[in-house]
């Protein structure tokens, strides 16, 4: 079966030597979920592809120009004539379009995923184990979800070179250097180490601070979940490995 | 002579496979027998595992996520500040997603942690003096369970 060609119609994973991305069955819910925290991110766990890189940018950009977070953050405190002054009406309504859209759509391909997985699994798709080319190395190999978790809390991005997701190593890595420069997070940390509380509010920016909830929250989640797709990717072509190799007839069998 | 030992799904496996066949056991006298994984009556743990909706961590990700932002924004009038709320909000949450989730599907956890003892059985028939040798790399390569029989 090795040897013969590959006449699968639908393909679980495809990997290269910097990436990987696979067909996995996902909650639409907590897809649906993640779009609402953040539009694009939905698309990020079902796709994992550049197509969610242009939502998520698109977010930011909306975002930050007509200030929404910080509409968000005095409306939840109460100061409603802040609120009202401080946003730009101009933009608020591009967004919100783009936020309905991302969680319906999202919540689509989920489904459309799972249906696509479910008969995926059933066909003899060939799994590659290793791809090396002159610029990288990338081997299936069993990851630990709770590692990659780990270190995607420490910062965001890491857990993703963990699992060699190279679209999410980028966007992980270029949304963390954004946010953390613009809401002053390292200086944050340093003054509520040593306990300045007032201080590390005075320099934290809401506006971009309040980015890093849904961010972290959808690293640590992503990164979980991918490594356990990983390993079922992994012990499925395992299985058929050993049963193609390891399986002759004969093989001497105790009763015969 | 047989000896059989049981491994999870591994690199180390396939090692521990390329090391008998190098030892000069032929390939045609290992059976791997790469075990089916429980499906359907398990309506449990990760999405990803099982063919369902259901998932140990979606809860703790909507949990923490909304108690991180809640954190956030609040810290900036309570006294420790936003950075110390937005951690305690992601563990609190994260933590009761999980409790919720454990006790709702008490059963099916157990079942879980039953089903992981072993993945794939390997079979091997060798002589007498080669069995010493082969225990010998079974256990360097992680086997789980090693057992000898005669027959």
């Amino acid at each position: 079966m090795r040897d013969l060609e590959d006449h699968s119609r639908r393909k679980l994973v495809a990997m290269d030597s910097k990436t990987i991305n696979t067909l996995a069955l996902r909650s639409p819910w907590a897809t649906a979920w993640f779009s609402f925290l953040f539009p694009g991110f939905g698309h990020f766990l079902v796709d994992g592809t550049i197509l969610s890189a242009i939502l998520i940018t698109m977010e930011f950009f909306v975002n930050t120009v007509s200030k929404l977070n910080l509409l968000i953050f005095y409306t939840l405190i109460g100061e409603f004539e802040k609120a009202k002054a401080v946003t730009d009406i101009h933009w608020v309504f591009i967004y919100i379009t783009l936020f309905v859209f991302c969680i319906w759509d999202s919540y689509r391909r989920c489904v459309e995923n799972n249906r696509q997985y479910l008969l995926a699994v059933k066909e003899y798709s060939r799994i590659e184990v290793m791809k090396i080319t002159p610029t990288g190395m990338h081997k299936l190999d069993k990851r630990n979800p709770t590692v990659a978790a780990f270190w995607s809390f420490l910062y965001p991005g890491l857990g993703a070179v963990y699992l060699q997701k190279l679209p999410s190593v980028i966007f992980g890595f270029s949304w963390m250097f954004l946010v953390a420069h613009f809401s002053n997070l390292l200086d944050g940390i340093f003054y509520t180490l040593i306990g300045d509380f007032s201080k590390a509010k005075e320099v934290l920016k809401p506006q971009w601070f309040l980015y890093l909830p849904s961010i972290y929250a959808f690293k640590i989640y992503s990164s979980y979940v991918d490594a356990l797709q990983i390993n079922k990717i992994f012990d499925m072509e395992q299985y058929r490995f050993l049963k193609e190799n390891y399986q002759s007839c004969k093989f001497p069998m105790p009763l015969k | 002579m047989y000896i059989v030992a049981s491994f999870y799904y591994s690199t180390s496996l396939e090692k521990c496979l390329n090391e008998i066949e190098d030892y000069g056991i032929k390939r045609e006298y290992i059976l791997a027998l790469p075990l089916d994984k429980k499906r359907k009556n398990g309506r449990i743990t990760d999405t990803i595992n099982h063919s369902d909706e259901i998932s140990t961590l979606d809860l703790s990700a909507f949990l923490g996520s909304i108690l991180m932002f809640f954190g956030g924004v609040y810290g900036f009038i309570l006294p420790w500040g936003p950075i110390i709320w937005g951690l305690i909000g992601l563990a609190t949450g994260g933590i009761t997603g999980l409790l919720i989730t454990y006790l709702t599907k008490k059963r099916n956890f157990k079942r879980i942690s039953k089903q992981k003892t072993s993945e794939v059985f390997v079979m091997i028939y060798g002589t007498q003096e080669d069995t010493k040798k082969i225990i010998e790399i079974l256990w360097d390569n992680d086997a789980l369970g090693v057992s000898k029989v005669e027959l």
